[in-house]
């Protein structure tokens, strides 16, 4: 059989402080632990893995585990087949990825961006300057809500039917500095609609058939982002800016994103980001993102920090704040009004 | 008499002015050919109070006829960058194209390369000194012969051409014997001595391709060190045009 070629592994510590003492949510530290690897088989199909496991101290000592990646890969020059567990990234922009809908959100994460691993048939045609890619995925991965305090009892799910397979392909191409993609989505939402009912939250995952576009303009001085998703119920959400590159010898990066969506319950139906990212490019790696997000409809605020620094070979240290300042009326926020949090994360690496 | 003087310092200028020209064209042609190779390349950043950490990098590379080369780095150490490559298509004077897969998000970003002159990975190494070295990235100008070490170089002054350099001018020195680069001094955009980069224990490839084993750099004005050493160097790795492509970042080992 085989053996283990590469393996991977790294603990981290993090600690989390609710600021505000009228936060629904106590603080909390978490242990994770990952571990990675991969194998080439003799005739160069690759076996991934990839697992996460995190246990808290506080929230009655919550456990997780979450399969990231299991999948067998064949590779070949012009094609790729994967079956198996995959984390699957689209998009350009940087304040949020609205055409990136293959995986469920890990909405516990610190910055919301994680993801959860799902089971896929994935199939890749890589072309002259760009691919076409086809996904299968016969189940749906609920969304995976906090419970105890302050978080939402989610006392059922519904469906629309009992066929919780979806479709996707995507195809991606590049034409000298322009780089966009055409993607399309027919099947389980992994967005849910949280419908109040007795004791709790009914959790309920709508069929839907999406169409989304993604492009990136590159020239010397900026990077010019754009995505676009929308559905057969006329509902769309778009993310569109600019990332100016200020500095030549360190990286100074501004970002200035405007969001839009006409979807129920979007927390950015209006919104714009202004955001600072500084690559110090120092022997530490030091590097921070800065970014406010404002909305103009109801004029609440968002204050996002994010800032990493090595301690040495083997060891990281990152900064996570998040300041909320929400109006009363933005039903799509307003819970996260009381949240505001720092967060210190240790990661070593074994 | 004096028009006879004015015209040996005008032919003497302007042979000198080609004669630079000359080295650095007769150092890329002998150069040249060498197809693909791939390497391994280790840094080891030294601070002024003697603290060091280290970069280890593999490297990919393919000769492009007419244009800059393009290159692949695949990052190992530090570890929470392992798996990170940066795709680098270099051209003589446009801005190159770059690209950097990110394993975490498993996301492949185009990135703009302007900031050519800020240092690689923390080193005394700018970006713009590791990226191919085409004749027409300079004005070169010839400065005449000099001992170094032993050996007779040509020593001329380059000027850089691209736009976002760090520097006013290079110093360089060309050992006479084999062409190849022994020592460059370079000047930041005031003019004043920056850094000063040495490249030792040549070994040669192939019969023709001389490749040095050991490069260091020394910041005059910091007190930094970097010494970058190149190991595993193959030429003739089977590397094609297809091994270059954005889309198959994510798919490097």
């Amino acid at each position: 059989m085989f053996a283990i070629a590469s393996v991977e592994q790294q603990i981290e510590l993090q600690s989390r402080v609710f600021v505000d003492s009228k936060s629904p949510y106590a603080d909390d530290a978490t242990l994770s632990y990952q571990v990675k690897n991969h194998k080439y088989l003799d005739n160069d199909d690759l076996l991934q893995f990839n697992l996460e496991m995190q246990k808290s101290f506080k929230n009655n000592g919550r456990y997780s585990a979450n399969i990231q990646e299991l999948y067998w890969s064949r590779i070949r020059d012009e094609w790729e087949v994967k079956i198996g567990i995959d984390t699957v990234f689209w998009g350009k922009a940087e304040s949020v990825n609205v055409v990136d809908i293959i995986n469920q959100k890990n909405v516990l994460s610190t910055d919301g961006k994680a993801k959860l691993g799902s089971l896929m048939a994935h199939f890749t045609k890589y072309t002259k300057d760009g691919l076409i890619d086809f996904f299968y995925l016969p189940k749906h991965n609920k969304r995976k809500y906090s419970s105890g305090r302050g978080g939402l009892n989610i006392v059922s799910n519904k469906y629309d039917n009992d066929n919780k397979q979806s479709f996707a392909a995507r195809l991606q191409q590049a034409v000298n500095n322009v780089d966009f993609a055409v993607s399309y989505f027919n099947g389980v939402s992994n967005n849910s609609v949280l419908i109040p009912v007795d004791q709790g939250y009914q959790a309920y995952y709508a069929n839907v058939k999406q169409l989304g576009f993604d492009a990136q303009i590159t020239t010397n001085e900026a990077l010019y982002k754009f995505e676009y998703l929308t559905d057969t119920d006329n509902k769309y959400s778009s993310v569109g800016g600019i990332e100016y590159i200020a500095g030549d010898s360190w990286t100074v990066n501004l970002l200035l994103e405007h969001m839009r969506s006409n979807k129920p319950a979007n927390a950015y139906q209006n919104d714009t980001m202004a955001g600072l990212r500084v690559d110090f490019s120092d022997e530490l790696g030091t590097e921070g993102l800065l970014g406010v997000i404002y909305d103009h409809d109801y004029g609440s605020k968002i204050l996002t920090f994010k800032g990493s620094r090595r301690v040495d070979n083997n060891n990281k240290l990152t900064l996570e704040a998040n300041f909320f300042d929400i109006n009363l009326n933005d039903s799509a926020l307003i819970s996260q009004d009381k949240n505001d949090s720092i967060s210190l994360k240790l990661t070593h690496y074994l | 008499m004096k028009f006879f003087i004015f015209l040996v310092l005008i032919t003497n200028l302007a042979f000198a002015d080609n004669k630079g020209l000359e080295v650095a064209k007769e150092t890329e042609s002998r150069d040249s050919g060498w197809v693909n190779f791939t390497a391994n390349m280790k840094m080891i950043l030294t601070d002024r109070k003697g603290r060091s950490a280290i970069r280890e990098i593999r490297t990919k590379n393919l000769e492009v006829q007419g244009d800059g080369d393009k290159s692949m780095s695949i990052f190992d150490t530090p570890r929470d960058i392992k798996g990170t490559a940066m795709l680098t298509f270099s051209h003589r004077l446009n801005v190159d194209d770059q690209w950097l897969y990110l394993p975490a998000l498993k996301r492949v970003k185009r990135i703009s390369s302007r900031n050519k002159s800020g240092p690689f990975m923390g080193s005394e190494f700018a970006y713009e000194d590791l990226s191919s070295q085409e004749v027409e990235k300079y004005e070169h100008v010839y400065l005449g012969e000099e001992s170094l070490n032993g050996a007779m170089a040509f020593k001329s002054k380059r000027i850089p051409n691209y736009k976002h350099t760090g520097y006013k001018k290079q110093i360089i020195w060309i050992e006479k014997d084999r062409y190849i680069p022994l020592k460059i001094d370079f000047y930041d955009r005031k003019d004043s001595l920056l850094k000063t980069l040495t490249f030792n224990n040549y070994q040669q490839y192939l019969g023709k391709y001389w490749r040095a084993l050991e490069m260091k750099v020394v910041n005059h004005q910091n007190g930094k060190k970097t010494k970058l050493l190149w190991s595993n160097y193959k030429f003739d790795a089977g590397l094609k045009d297809n091994d270059f492509k954005p889309n198959k970042l994510n798919r490097l080992r």
